[in-house]
């Protein structure tokens, strides 16, 4: 992996602690390299344009994603985004620095197959560890939402991927 | 299932990193344009602060158990017993299982989080042979004991006693927020006394990151603008759709208009859209459904001349597919291309259902009633859809009553996690009858932070499943 330099503003520190983890959200909210990396470039320059209003104590990661997320969700509106056929298969994954490293991929494509909305939530829940409340909040909906969207998208997996994470 | 899929993810998508050249393009972007900061950042990570549990667990007396079920309990038995640990403090605990060389093999682990640190926590693993003999073993075991045994909740290591100490700190953390669940329409100095009150109750432990004082508003979603296209121009493509495809007006409110502009080749034209409605629309709730559809009804798009309104273009995304010639109105689900042939009939199950996805608040399918669920799903299974995933039904004669089902289930959760009345009775129930392995109920609980499920066999109320999930800490 590339050695960043030395942040040296609020920016490039955001972008340096937040950069891969962010561009890999993005990615599983859109399955598409090139969009994904547009709207981790495009998360940070807004991030940047609104930085005076993150008030002190609110957790920048939740505010870096409600941006993300908005910034997904504009281009999954998009026409020519809704007439590619998005469905992802173990190929579509993005080549691995180290292939030895690479662990089976069915459980992570069976969370990509989820339906927009509940893999949003799964993914800002279980990749960015944002807690329900937050997740309500930055995505604008009743805490009681993300929690049947969270409910049923683990519902779903748990047919998929009995004998994975799910046999417990 | 947090840390597994998050550190899958990141192994899986590591290839896909941020560069130098990313950094650069964005700090291009904003060039004259720096803003003054007016507020001091936050520097830090936001820990995750869920706690997952995941659990299964051990059943209760005068329920009947699953083979897996008992796997399970067994694995909780045995490290409860072998490490003094008590049932509850495992809701705290990811579970995942295996098998090896025969035996299984249960593990016991912790997602970070302000509560609990995975280093100090540990890992159990227990074994349990095919003669159901089961052996319990700690990460922490090499390590002198007089580490942990202080219950000092500083330590490195965390035994059960730091364990008990946080329990403790972790249910009045819960408590606080059910009596503060307004806290953040206060005052922004009696919001920073409360959380300074719970600070205290929770030392040595961090506050949650959440727990701070800020105002609750939030910027509104963008939206994009839509483009306003001329009534003869929508006319045209209209009429064009209606020739080519045998689209009308009824079946094109299965899809939004979306028009703009194109004017890359110096001839102006209006591109109109036809998109399946929108996945993001909160009235359509079923995920089952929604995904499945836009799939199918595919994307229709005209393109208009501005200058005469001639159409220049007409296309369908999904043109080529399976056509629709084969299918009735009891298997046309199966057709790969929801073509105007198809669409009356999607049109008739969406009706069919609509009053009773109106009887529900918004994008709440959970919460229907066991009556609608499998009037529902009937209906899909009705139009040729999959029964494995449209599985809800209606009890069979002999089998457990909801009413039954749902004493059942309480009683399975209280026991498995020792629960009390009391520690219940946030929790709101609700029933689905599926018709999954010859009748499956599953009880779903909900609460302010928390939720989980009991799977319970139809026809003698074997426990197949309870696992509850009090990982939602949060305000919500």
């Amino acid at each position: 992996m590339e050695v960043l330099p030395q942040p040296e503003s609020p920016l490039e520190r955001l972008m340096a602690q937040y950069g891969d983890s962010l561009l890999r959200t993005c990615w599983m909210m859109l399955n598409d390299r090139d969009l994904a990396r547009d709207a981790a470039q495009e998360t940070f320059l807004k991030a940047y344009r609104a930085l005076p209003t993150l008030r002190e104590g609110e957790t920048e990661k939740a505010w870096l994603m409600q941006i993300a997320v908005n910034v997904c969700r504009d281009m999954r509106r998009g026409f020519w985004f809704r007439r590619i056929d998005r469905r992802i298969t173990p190929d579509d994954l993005p080549e691995t620095v180290r292939e030895d490293e690479r662990p089976d991929p069915t459980p992570f494509l069976a969370v990509m197959s989820l339906p927009a909305k509940d893999r949003e939530t799964v993914v800002l829940h279980y990749y960015q560890g944002l807690s329900l409340a937050e997740i309500a909040k930055l995505t604008e909906v009743p805490a009681s939402t993300v929690r049947a969207r969270l409910a049923r998208a683990k519902k779903k997996l748990h047919r998929k991927l009995e004998g994975w994470y799910y046999d417990e | 299932m947090n840390e597994r899929f998050h550190d899958d993810a990141d192994r899986l998508l590591n290839g896909l990193a941020w560069t130098r050249q990313d950094t650069q393009a964005v700090l291009a972007a904003t060039k004259g344009e720096r803003p003054e900061m007016k507020k001091k950042i936050r520097a830090g990570l936001v820990l995750a602060v869920s706690l997952l549990l995941v659990a299964a667990v051990a059943l209760a007396i005068g329920l009947s158990k699953s083979p897996e079920y008992a796997v399970l309990e067994k694995a909780r038995q045995t490290v409860c017993e072998q490490y003094g640990l008590k049932p509850e403090w495992l809701t705290m605990f990811n579970t995942t299982t295996g098998r090896v060389a025969g035996k299984q093999i249960v593990l016991f682990d912790v997602t970070s989080s302000t509560f609990v640190q995975p280093d100090a926590v540990g890992k159990y693993t227990v074994t349990i042979a095919a003669d159901r003999q089961a052996t319990a073993s700690w990460s922490h075991d090499n390590v002198d004991p007089s580490l942990w045994q202080n219950a000092d909740l500083t330590a490195s290591v965390w035994g059960a006693p730091q364990l008990e100490q946080m329990f403790a700190r972790y249910t009045a953390y819960r408590t606080w927020w059910a009596e503060h669940e307004n806290v953040y329409e206060l005052p922004l100095a009696q919001q920073t006394a409360l959380f300074a009150e719970l600070q205290q109750t929770l030392a040595p432990l961090a506050l949650p990151p959440e727990c701070s004082a800020r105002t609750g508003d939030t910027a509104p979603l963008a939206t994009p603008t839509p483009v306003p296209v001329p009534a003869a121009a929508l006319t045209a493509a209209k009429e064009a759709l209606s020739a080519k495809y045998a689209l009308n007006d009824d079946m094109l409110s299965l899809f939004t208009l979306n028009a703009s502009v194109d004017s890359s080749d110096g001839q102006p034209v209006w591109i109109v859209a036809y998109n399946p409605v929108d996945y993001d629309n909160p009235g359509e709730a079923d995920w089952r459904w929604l995904d499945f559809l836009s799939k199918r009804l595919g994307n229709y798009q005209v393109q208009v001349r501005q200058s005469d309104n001639t159409v220049v273009q007409v296309q369908w995304s999904l043109e080529g597919e399976k056509g629709s010639d084969t299918y009735t109105e009891n298997n046309w689900a199966q057709a790969d291309a929801y073509d105007a042939r198809i669409l009356p009939w999607v049109l008739s199950l969406l009706r069919a259902n609509a009053p009773i996805i109106a009887r529900y608040p918004e994008d709440q399918t959970e919460w229907f009633s066991v009556q609608d669920a499998a009037a529902y799903d009937q209906a899909f299974r009705d139009a040729g859809f999959n029964a494995n995933v449209y599985n809800h039904g209606l009890p069979q004669p002999g089998d457990l009553t909801q009413e039954q089902a749902l004493q059942c289930a309480q009683q399975a959760m209280r026991e498995a996690y020792s629960l009390t009345d009391e520690q219940l009775k946030p929790y709101t129930l609700t029933a689905s009858y599926l018709l999954d392995q010859g009748g499956t109920w599953q009880i779903s609980f909900y609460s302010g932070d928390g939720m989980g499920n009991v799977d319970l066999r139809a026809a003698d109320g074997e426990v197949q499943t309870v696992q509850l999930d009090s990982g939602v800490i949060g305000n919500g």
